[in-house]
């Protein structure tokens, strides 16, 4: 059995090895076009004029959702739009735009769907406190079930 | 007791499977609504095949046109393309915007799956794409004759899309 194993093993290995080799060869076009390496380097090389405003330029693109992976903030992502973004973002502080100035900017193309925190409107009050009221109906659930019932308690005595 | 606890469950559950129901149908295609009724940002770039410069006063006109945002790269664009092909010949003016793509294979799209695009505006970097607050590729605007964004939406555009969201502006 183990024999069998190993030869299948080793025979996919080897078609592994067939195949890469051929596939490189081929040089296929690239499927996704990074056309902004440079902006990375921009993004990652970026001279502050003081190590606050790097920090404030910084957690300000940490708040920014980017619009391509939607679960991550534009320092995270690897997105070519999060980085054109961060850039864009370190820019604009660097240039004395406020917090607000910029958030606008980005809000203004992308919708509030840009910002990590919703603001607080009609539209998401229940975002916002649904889970705290689910978080108080749990606790009443849990206490009613945990508490005794009194019948119970009285036939002890 | 537990006819109450058994309707408060089924309460909870319709109300959770009806709200997830209602999200999930309502397929919603505008995942980005801002920039309506606001002109297309100012631009200047050039054209797909590099024969000319192409700006923002290519939407001014008398009739109303799309704006694709395409790639030769994504998979859904593939998808809607013929599509975009009978409308262009259904007299739709469509501009296209090709979003950071290969120029090289950008145009061997066009030349083998046809050409939709009264004219092609290539994006390498993104930066109009950005200007228009674009999340992804698919993603088309309606552009009025002056120039305004009117409406956008995100996906392949196919009938049922044209029909109920687009075909009324044209």
């Amino acid at each position: 059995m183990k024999k069998v194993l190993v030869s299948v093993a080793s025979a996919l290995m080897v078609m592994m090895v067939v195949f890469t080799a051929t596939a490189a060869n081929k040089s296929d076009p690239v499927i996704f076009y990074d056309s902004n390496k440079d902006v990375a380097i921009q993004a990652e090389l970026f001279e502050f004029d003081s190590e606050q405003q790097r920090q404030e330029a910084v957690s300000l693109a940490k708040s920014l959702r980017c619009p391509q992976c939607q679960n991550q903030n534009l320092v995270e992502s690897n997105s070519p739009v999060a980085k054109d973004l961060r850039l864009k973002v370190y820019q604009m502080v660097k240039d004395g735009q406020s917090d607000d100035q910029i958030v606008e900017f980005m809000t203004h193309r992308f919708g509030d769907f840009v910002l990590y925190d919703p603001a607080l409107s009609n539209r998401t009050l229940v975002l916002w406190f649904f889970p705290i009221l689910l978080f108080i109906l749990g606790l009443f659930f849990a206490v009613s079930l945990v508490k005794p019932k009194r019948s119970d308690d009285r036939d002890i005595d | 007791m537990k006819l109450v606890k058994l309707s408060v469950l089924l309460v909870i559950l319709l109300s959770v499977f009806g709200t997830l129901y209602y999200g999930l149908n309502n397929a919603n295609t505008e995942l980005n609504d801002s920039m309506m009724n606001e002109a297309v940002p100012s631009f200047n770039l050039s054209s797909l095949n590099g024969d000319k410069i192409v700006d923002e006063t290519i939407f001014v006109g008398d009739e109303y046109s799309l704006l694709n945002i395409w790639a030769s790269w994504c998979a859904a664009c593939k998808i809607e393309h013929p599509y975009l092909v009978e409308l262009a010949e259904s007299g739709i003016k469509i501009i296209g915007l090709n979003y950071r793509d290969n120029q090289k294979e950008a145009q061997k799209v066009i030349a083998a799956e046809g050409n939709p695009y009264a004219e092609i505006v290539y994006d390498p970097n993104g930066a109009l794409a950005l200007d228009l607050g674009v999340l992804g590729a698919p993603e088309t605007f309606v552009i009025d004759g002056n120039g305004k964004i009117i409406a956008r939406v995100s996906g392949i555009i196919d009938p049922d899309v044209w029909h109920n969201q687009l075909a009324s502006y044209f």
